[in-house]
């Protein structure tokens, strides 16, 4: 019975901890620490017959469980004076009862969100069949993250500086803004990556990226996403 | 502005604003439809149509979501709905972004050392895919040593979650009170449902 070890997915050590106190009815402010600690590392060792590779965390918590149990194996120093002496359990159950209540807030959250998604309305819904055809349909506001995950993937693409190059050309933001701007007459909307010819510099690249946040915050353009990792879109902001 | 009453354009106006709005309708919203100041105040009239929708049984109701107010179809009728729609904002998660989230949504604005310590676990590729899905986002830095990066709950988890803002997070003790009940009587998930 006792060699039955569940090789569950577990969110983290402080998960498969309140597992063990759930299936052995174990009062969690009387953690019995020997026994606990003997079925976390069988879980662990099983792991490792499995050739799981067990995460530094879970390797963290085996130490933490180790020196609880010899904390509580050596006599306490002060025996008489019990108002000094504090369980060296104390620390590990307070982090179970914490961990426990976001445990508990998570799976409300869960439910939450199924049922919301029960429920229909304009823009929430998008005819499945046609979901990948009009990109201007999925445009999404585009935060900070994303932006910096596009710019990222650009400098990327910059190929690597050159040695010889001595002299190098100073490209202003101001110009870059201006340059920009000038694109808008004929079009009303240009794509993030347009603006990055294929050999410009790095330098140009940053001013370029520079140029463009600085219009977003004086509210001359708006910038939209068609889905995650997606060019971003740059279109005039007529006020 | 309750003791104004409501009169039947007034009504009919908010309704066709709900039904023709693509994200939520607010007060601030409906006051720039009345451009002479006499925008009926939006939760009354919100109330009144409410009623009206009960108890004419319709299909739909009005939702008080991320600050505003929608139309959405009542959950009764998602199997139907759902075989020729996809509804935005349905986010399947793991358990280690819903416990992240959680975090963040309850503790935030907090940092990632702050979603470790309860977790016990490391969760940076966890807050990356909650970037990703806009359930999170970098609202700042922390004050204290490495001025970390602080993350919030966005819009979108609000829209996601049907809550008009994280304050109306049921409280962490009242949910295990709720699940304790609920392993009594099977009823128990329609305490969760927005108001």
């Amino acid at each position: 019975m006792s060699y039955q070890i569940e090789l569950e997915n577990f969110a983290g050590p402080l998960d498969l901890l309140l597992f063990f106190i759930k299936r052995d009815e174990i009062d969690i402010m009387d953690i019995p620490i020997a026994h606990i600690t003997k079925e976390y590392f069988d879980y662990i060792e099983a792991l490792q017959t499995l050739n799981v590779t067990v995460a530094g965390d879970f390797m963290v918590m085996a130490a933490t469980l180790m020196h609880i149990k010899a904390k509580m194996l050596l006599p306490s120093v002060s025996e008489e004076d019990d108002e000094e002496f504090e369980d060296p359990r104390t620390t590990l159950i307070h982090q179970l009862l914490e961990y426990q209540r976001y445990k508990e807030a998570a799976s409300n959250l869960n439910e939450m969100n199924t049922l919301e998604s029960q429920k229909y309305g304009h823009s929430m819904a998008v005819d499945s069949a046609t979901m990948e055809e009009d990109p201007s349909f999925y445009l999404e506001d585009v935060t900070l993250f994303e932006l910096v995950t596009v710019f990222k993937k650009v400098l990327e693409q910059v190929p690597p500086a050159v040695q010889y190059e001595v002299h190098r050309e100073e490209v202003r933001v101001k110009e870059k803004v201006a340059m920009i701007l000038s694109r808008f007459v004929e079009k009303s909307q240009i794509m993030f990556s347009e603006l990055f010819p294929k050999f410009s510099s790095r330098q140009d690249v940053i001013v370029t990226f520079i140029a463009v946040l600085e219009l977003i915050r004086d509210g001359q353009i708006r910038v939209h996403q068609k889905k995650l990792f997606d060019d971003i879109l740059l279109e005039r902001f007529e006020a | 502005m309750a003791k104004k009453k409501i009169s039947k354009k007034d009504l009919r106006v908010v309704e066709a604003l709900l039904f023709a709005s693509e994200k939520v309708l607010t007060q601030a919203k409906l006051n720039v439809c009345f451009d002479d100041g006499t925008a009926p105040a939006l939760p009354s009239v919100v109330e009144t149509l409410q009623k009206e929708y009960e108890k004419s049984e319709r299909a739909f109701s009005i939702e008080k979501v991320a600050g505003g107010f929608r139309l959405t179809t009542l959950t009764e009728y998602a199997p139907w709905v759902r075989k020729l729609f996809t509804r935005v904002g349905k986010t399947p998660l793991s358990q280690a972004a819903l416990e992240t989230l959680a975090v963040v949504a309850y503790k935030g604005p907090a940092s990632r050392a702050v979603v470790e310590s309860i977790r016990g676990v490391n969760s940076a590729g966890v807050i990356k895919t909650l970037l990703e899905r806009k359930l999170i986002k970098i609202s700042g830095r922390a004050k204290g040593p490495g001025r970390p990066l602080l993350y919030s709950a966005t819009e979108q988890f609000l829209l996601s979650f049907g809550l008009n803002s994280t304050s109306d997070l049921p409280k962490l003790k009242e949910i295990s009170e709720l699940i304790a009940e609920g392993n009594d009587s099977t009823g128990a998930e329609e305490d969760f449902q927005p108001a």
